[in-house]
Formats: structure tokens, C-alpha cells, sequence
């Protein structure tokens, strides 16, 4: 799959999946199912969107109620993940990757 | 070459599945959806990605182990599988599609086959008993 490299831009996009084809071997955003994310570079993908993702970072967010002031306290925990196989049952959406903090 | 029904076949042959078959033998990680996870050695793997594991330790969401000589584990309850150090994943996954399977005969060996020769002997003879009459 890495090999189409160049012909990325003379590939036409007849269907969504090939949006994503556009995407092999760069970073990318990965939303998933219980408030989790991925950032990683897509090394490959199919149509159930199982995917690998090469340097992972997945953010977990949990909220909490705070016991005194009974507002919503948001904690996230992230892991890297060297070389990740993601099952497509999970995912919610695919995108480049988004800037956080901004 | 991977045995199962056709459609198990079809995903193989189809799908990141071949990936996750490629790590049997290996010690692997993998993710449950219940927040827990499993570590084992990965025994085999079918078409719906079910993994069989020898020697794995479950860990439960609240940290507590068990240990297991053998664990199945269903598919579905996937959610990530952690990918051992591999040179390339495209690499990987054309080793394990061509696991296996048979490869061509080659055509020199067809040529000087013995079931080739005794037909080419055979024929050699009416040629030249023909001659003969």
C-alpha cells in the first residue's frame, strides 16, 4: 500500500475509503468509541477500518465530579504505543490530525 | 496456508485480518473493550479474528492477574492489538500471504518430467514403426 505513494495524485476518489488512502504514511486523528482518540501515522487500512498505526499517542478522557463543588473536572491520560493494530469496530472518525491547545 | 470456511478465507485475503495472523508464536498485547487486557502467546487466530492464547495473563481493569495455560478470546472484544518491532507491516503482511502456498512448478521441470519422457519414447517408437512398414 505504501508503495502507491506516488501516484497519490493522480488517484482519482471514486469512494469515502479512498480519502483515506490519501492519508497512508501520515500522521492522522483517529476518534474512537469511550472518549478515546489516536494520533499516529496510518500505515495501513481496510474497509472495516481496522487500521495500523505507527508512534500511537491514544488520549483517554474521563470525567469526574468534583465532591466539593459538584462541577465536571476533565482528566485525560495518554500512552504512546510503538506500532498499534486498531479494530474498525471502534472507530468514529477518521481526519488529519487536529491541532490541540490552539 | 490458512484453513477456515470461505468467507474466513475471503477476510484473510481481504483485510488487515493476515496482520493479526502473522503474530502467531508471538507474544503480543491486546486490548479488550471492557478496558482490560491480555497478554499470551498467540496459539492461532481465525477468520473473525478470534485469537486462541497459550500462557496468557488477563489483567482486569483493577489490576488484578490471572493467569491461563490457555485462553480463547473472542473477536469482537478486540480493540487494539499491540504490534511487536517489525521491520515493515507491508513486508509482514506479504510473508503471510504467500505462507504457504504452492508454488509454481517450474516449466524445465515439466519438460524433463518422466511421465514426459516415457510419452515422448513412446511416441518416438510408433513414429518409427511406422517408418518401418
Amino acid at each position: 500500500m505504501a508503495d502507491d505513494g506516488e501516484n497519490v495524485s493522480v488517484m482519482t476518489v471514486k469512494e469515502p475509503l479512498d480519502l483515506i488512502r490519501l492519508s497512508l504514511d501520515e500522521r492522522i486523528y483517529v476518534k474512537m468509541r469511550n472518549e478515546r482518540e489516536l494520533r499516529g501515522k496510518l500505515h495501513a487500512y481496510d474497509q472495516h477500518l481496522n487500521m495500523v498505526l505507527g508512534d500511537a499517542e491514544e488520549t483517554i478522557t474521563t470525567v469526574e465530579i468534583d465532591e466539593e463543588t459538584y462541577e465536571e473536572v476533565y482528566r485525560t491520560t495518554k500512552r504512546n504505543i510503538p506500532m498499534l493494530f486498531v479494530r474498525g469496530d471502534g472507530v468514529i472518525l477518521v481526519s488529519p490530525p487536529v491541532r490541540v491547545g490552539v | 496456508m490458512f484453513i477456515g470456511t470461505a468467507k474466513e478465507k475471503f477476510k484473510f485475503h481481504n483485510t488487515l485480518l493476515c496482520l493479526v495472523q502473522a503474530m502467531q508464536g508471538k507474544n503480543i498485547t491486546v486490548d479488550l473493550r471492557n478496558d482490560s487486557c491480555i497478554c499470551g502467546r498467540v496459539a492461532s487466530v481465525d477468520g473473525f479474528m478470534n485469537i486462541t492464547f497459550g500462557n496468557a495473563v488477563y489483567c482486569d481493569p483493577q489490576g488484578n492477574e490471572y493467569q491461563f495455560d490457555d485462553l480463547f478470546l473472542q473477536g469482537r472484544n478486540i480493540r487494539y492489538v499491540h504490534i511487536p518491532e517489525t521491520d515493515s507491516i507491508l513486508s509482514t503482511i506479504q510473508k503471510e500471504i504467500g505462507r504457504g502456498k504452492k508454488s509454481k512448478p517450474d516449466r524445465n521441470d515439466i519438460k524433463n518430467s518422466r511421465k514426459v519422457k516415457k510419452a515422448m519414447k513412446q511416441h518416438m517408437e510408433t513414429v518409427a514403426s511406422l517408418e518401418m512398414n
